[in-house]
């Protein structure tokens, strides 16, 4: 996986429990903890990080996942804010993932693995989302989802289906403020 | 109580002390951390670096090779029109020396056969003969052109070379039920600085070209002087026009514009591509204005720097 996703889970857990937190989670893993945004990294070392968090925080390990999925997003858009700059919604954000950030990210790391992310835009407005990985961090995924909410302050609803072959299909939709 | 008291404050230092060693050993394991992620990103970027500069070198050689090959490429057509230019050049020149044998031997002849049948036939004979040996001779100069080395230019009497043109096609055209009319009132100079060959040639292929395919009817011959001393001569007839997609392929050589043209006339298909790069010898440049169903007009125009007015009349 690419270091910057383990760079933003850091500053995920940082902005969650300090710096402190995060030394806890390291040194519980027997992780390195050294990660540069330029690596890429086992997809185990994650897992076991995420396994120490939520040894640590007591909560079960779908949760720590959509937890700091969700506290990442936004330190993940604030690294690329060239690439969304058309974006101005969750919808929009989610709609340039497969089709403009993932191409871009492939340029950049032709090494690179990133995940299948199919949008269709339904005819209500919902975006229709099937994530698709060898890793299966759907959990991740849901929690990116639900951070766009928070990087536009345009909260969304998530609808989740976990699919037989291991990918995961999310209706986004925004939330209409009450007037 | 003394004694508790001290014995509690040593128990607080201590305890403090392992809080800061604690805390030191946090920050040094962080550090550590840190300096590991960055040596491990200069590495990283170090080899992008070298991978980079290594593809660029590859980038350069391939240029280098590709600008070779397309320079050899170049040189290979130049080379093979300059030989296909030399060919026909030849093959005009050879070809020439059997039919000038052939229209001389045709002339002798016509002067001593007396059967009216015979002398019809010769006369076939005769205009056949003549018209290949001028579509050699126009196919010579098309390809001398290719090549043309600026020749004299002269100043010349402009009336005097229009009406040499005229007492060369009046008679042709006439044959044909064209009347040419020429029009130099607009002149006020005699004399003018052209190549006179050349403004001859172009001439003679814009009047062959009206006697080839024009209606019967007047032909005018113009030329003008411009305000900014450009000069311009035009040959106009009164039909019957050309089609537009025609135009284009009449100014390639040895084209013919569609099959019913080509059918209704006999032509090379020379003419029009000659009198286009005679005028771009020239430094000028030549335009028909034509319609189907409307008169043709073919003017060849010459800028001011190539032509002065020298002596006003």
């Amino acid at each position: 996986m690419k270091g910057v996703i383990f760079n933003v889970v850091q500053e995920a857990v940082e902005q969650l429990g300090g710096a402190d937190l995060w030394d806890d989670i390291v040194d519980k893993a027997g992780a390195s903890g050294a990660y540069t945004g330029l690596g890429n990294y086992e997809d185990a070392e994650l897992v076991s990080l995420v396994v120490a968090a939520s040894d640590i925080l007591d909560k079960a390990v779908p949760d720590v996942l959509v937890l700091v999925g969700r506290t990442a997003l936004p330190h993940l858009a604030n690294k690329a804010p060239e690439l969304i700059k058309d974006a101005n919604s969750p919808i929009e954000l989610l709609m340039l993932v497969n089709d403009v950030i993932h191409v871009e990210v492939l340029k950049l790391y032709p090494d690179s693995d990133p995940p299948e992310l199919r949008h269709k835009l339904r005819d209500d407005g919902a975006l229709l989302l099937t994530y698709k990985s060898k890793r299966n961090m759907g959990d991740l995924a849901e929690g990116l989802i639900r951070g766009t909410g928070d990087f536009y302050d345009q909260p969304v609803e998530l609808d989740r289906e976990d699919l037989d072959d291991g990918a995961v299909q999310f209706v986004v939709k925004a939330v209409v403020p009450a007037s | 109580m003394t004694q508790i008291g001290e014995s509690d404050s040593t128990l607080a230092s201590s305890g403090e002390t392992l809080d800061v060693d604690k805390e030191i050993g946090r920050l040094r394991r962080r550090l550590d951390r840190e300096r590991l992620a960055r040596e491990e990103a200069e590495t990283i970027a170090e080899r992008g670096l070298r991978d980079l500069y290594l593809a660029n070198q590859s980038l350069d050689g391939r240029v280098a090779e590709r600008t070779a090959e397309l320079h050899d490429a170049k040189n290979e057509v130049e080379r093979a029109l300059a030989s296909t230019s030399v060919f026909l050049g030849n093959l005009s020149h050879d070809l020439r020396t059997p039919i000038n044998g052939i229209v001389g031997m045709l002339e002798l002849l016509s002067e001593s056969v007396t059967d009216a049948q015979h002398l019809t036939w010769l006369q076939t004979a005769t205009e056949s003969a003549e018209r290949l040996r001028r579509l050699l001779v126009r196919l010579l100069l098309y390809v001398d052109l290719e090549r043309w080395v600026e020749g004299s230019t002269d100043p010349i009497d402009i009336h005097e070379l229009l009406d040499h043109v005229v007492a060369h096609w009046r008679k042709p055209l006439l044959q044909r039920g064209q009347v040419l009319i020429v029009d130099t009132s607009s002149i006020a100079c005699h004399r003018i600085r052209v190549d006179s060959g050349l403004v001859r040639h172009f001439l003679d292929e814009a009047l062959s070209n009206v006697q080839e395919h024009a209606n019967a009817g007047s032909v005018r011959l113009e030329a003008l002087v411009g305000d900014d001393g450009s000069f311009e001569l035009s040959v106009a007839d009164t039909g019957p026009g050309i089609e537009a997609q025609d135009l284009k392929t009449f100014l390639q050589p040895l084209r013919h514009g569609d099959e019913e043209t080509t059918r209704r006339a006999t032509g090379s298909g020379i003419g029009l591509a000659l009198a286009n790069r005679l005028a771009s010898v020239m430094g000028g440049s030549f335009t028909i204005d034509s319609h189907p169903g409307q008169p043709t007009k073919a003017s060849l125009q010459l800028p001011a720097a190539y032509v002065s007015q020298l002596t006003m009349t």
